[in-house]
């Protein structure tokens, strides 16, 4: 080989050999730090396209254990923990603003009294957020806009109790560029109600979870209006196998929807929840019996646990 | 060989019982060293509430687990005079009732469900003191807050599990008050004055009396701002032979260096408190301190 030759090849292998141990290093870094080396691409491509490997992991309020919950204290946390999806709800206080609270009230979570619509958002930010012993903390209620800012770029958006702010919640989307980032909430009402409703913003590349009762009537309906739509997933709950729905998880999947299962409390999931998986030390007869039953999302309560539990069983990065 | 097995059958219970014991005299005697040996001690506010109902059993059995070494319980006493854990005046954020606990019977309070920090409903159930004490004996120290009014009842409950050593009372009151209405009573059990720190004279007077004429091992200080004088007598309380007691939970019992800021600032919140002279700290964080702890190498 000629010396110019064997000097490129030298060089394109020590740029090669550099890259690898600067990855691995990264790799090691972020494990360390429990970040997910995913990138938001990979996060919004797995769930576009869902995988085997990649089980996407919804935390219910944020990680409200050691943050108040739907906070972005909570946020940042499961955002630093590399979960792939914060789930959050949506309310309008008084003067329009679109804010994140989970309850019809704001007695139980913040240093006040009433409806979020009482008050402007000026009021609210006077108060403070409580935390899980009932305790002012020095946090305030996060509007969505700062909520997707702190998300832009690094976590996945679940919007939960947003079916009445639908345009204005992908309005704030759009116009950061974060509507590939974000699922929807929906209730169980077919693709065609859905579009008689006339969204503004309705696309058929918004993502979409439709959440389906336990034994709703129309629910063949329902579900096979969805079917070749691509970016939807099905979200039901039910209290024990019994219920409707449960024959149909197998079929969701056929059709190609992603398959969303809570396992946050027993009526969600006949039983299969997450305090049975941490208390009784059950992993696999609950998160990995929602696994067997084809979920593409596990909604979890200990966001924490399941991670470490997929990545166990090598159905997370 | 049949003699060997019967042997056996009889001591391990009693090997079993040893290690509780251990467990017991390790914690009774980290309590009353004074601080000397550099380990810190931890209690837990209403046990592991972040992962499980506040005052419930599994709250504490995760503090067993995990090495804590004392929990905090709130008491109160039902209609029919059983004393259970319930922190509020009433039941209505933990559980799925509502009212007051002295509105129900035992067997009442047992239907009802514990509910978690978002206000879920769980499977736990409000605990009475007696179960609690069944699951804690020998494994962790037990804290018992709001106990003034019932003291009588908790200390039977108490005694009939022979478990007086393995509890902790505080209160702020001054000697000669304590001696007149507490000392008696709480015979048996470890008592810690509170000096709720103003700011003035009045708190040197306390210390000096909590530390005069108080059987004690540990006292504790609580303070709203962090600047007052009386906290720098921490070295003389520990020369004195004290252990320092100083809580983490809410701005208002430590000028601000609480669990809060240890969110973002361990060594401005939990640093600060052990520089300050803090031994023995009283925590809604108890894993994060466990795990700072253990990096300082104060465990």
């Amino acid at each position: 080989m000629k010396l110019k030759s064997i000097l490129k090849l030298r060089i394109v292998l020590l740029i090669i050999f550099g890259l690898f141990v600067s990855s691995s290093a990264l790799q090691a870094q972020n494990q360390k730090k429990n970040i997910s080396s995913v990138s938001i691409e990979r996060l919004i491509s797995a769930l576009h396209n869902p995988r085997k490997n990649h089980i996407l992991i919804s935390s219910h309020r944020g990680d409200w254990r050691n943050a108040p919950e739907n906070s972005l204290q909570s946020l940042k946390n499961v955002v630093a923990m590399g979960i792939d999806i914060c789930e959050l709800d949506l309310k309008k206080t008084k003067d329009g603003h679109l804010v994140i609270l989970h309850d019809n009230t704001i007695d139980r979570t913040m240093t006040g009294k009433g409806k979020p619509s009482d008050f402007t958002l000026e009021e609210l930010k006077d108060m403070w957020l409580k935390d899980g012993a009932g305790h002012k903390t020095q946090h305030k209620i996060p509007t969505f806009d700062e909520f997707t800012e702190v998300s832009k770029g690094k976590i996945l958006l679940c919007v939960d109790k947003g079916f009445d702010y639908f345009d204005e919640a992908l309005d704030n989307l759009k116009k950061k560029n974060m509507e590939s980032q974000a699922i929807i909430n929906i209730p169980g009402i077919t693709l065609d109600s859905l579009k008689k409703l006339g969204f503004r913003n309705y696309s058929d590349n918004v993502m979409l979870n439709v959440i389906v009762s336990p034994n709703q009537k129309d629910l063949s309906k329902v579900i096979e209006s969805y079917r070749g739509r691509k970016r939807t997933i099905i979200h039901p709950t039910f209290a024990s196998e019994s219920d409707l729905v449960f024959e149909w998880l197998p079929v969701i999947r056929s059709y190609g929807l992603g398959l969303w299962l809570n396992a946050l409390w027993p009526d969600h999931n006949a039983g299969h929840n997450d305090d049975r998986a941490i208390e009784k030390n059950e992993t696999n007869e609950t998160w990995g019996w929602l696994v067997q039953k084809g979920a593409t999302v596990i909604q979890t309560d200990r966001p924490k646990n399941l991670l470490e539990y997929l990545r166990k069983k090598k159905l997370h990065p | 060989m049949r003699n060997l097995i019967l042997l056996l059958f009889i001591t391990i219970p009693f090997f079993a019982g040893a290690q509780n014991n251990a467990r017991l005299d390790f914690l009774l005697s980290k309590l009353n060293d004074g601080g000397k040996s550099n380990y810190v001690m931890i209690f837990a506010h209403r046990g592991d509430w972040r992962n499980a109902p506040e005052n419930s059993l599994q709250a504490f059995q995760n503090c067993i687990d995990a090495g804590i070494d004392g929990i905090e319980i709130d008491v109160q006493l039902t209609k029919d005079s059983v004393v259970v854990l319930m922190h509020d005046d009433t039941i209505d954020r933990t559980t799925t009732g509502i009212g007051k606990v002295s509105d129900y019977t035992l067997s009442e309070l047992k239907k009802l469900r514990l509910k978690n920090p978002i206000g879920v409903v769980t499977r736990h159930e409000i605990p009475t003191f007696d179960e609690v004490l069944e699951l804690t004996k020998g494994k962790i120290l037990i804290q018992v807050d709001k106990w003034q009014t019932i003291k009588e009842s908790v200390v039977k409950t108490a005694l009939k599990h022979g478990m007086m050593n393995q509890l902790i009372f505080r209160g702020t009151t001054g000697s000669k008050h304590f001696n007149e209405n507490y000392a008696t009573v709480l015979k048996g059990a470890n008592y810690i004055p509170v000096l709720v720190c103003k700011g003035n004279n009045s708190d040197d007077e306390k210390l000096n009396d909590f530390m005069k004429n108080f059987k004690t091992s540990v006292i504790s200080l609580s303070f709203k701002k962090d600047d007052y004088q009386v906290i720098n007598r921490a070295v003389e309380i520990k020369k004195k032979g004290f252990r320092v007691w100083y809580n983490s939970m809410w701005a208002e019992f430590n000028g601000g260096h609480d669990d809060e800021m240890a969110e973002y600032d361990l060594e401005g919140s939990y640093g600060w408190l052990l520089k300050k002279g803090a031994n023995i700290i009283f925590s809604d964080r108890p894993f994060l301190l466990l795990n700072y702890l253990k990096v300082n190498g104060r465990r």
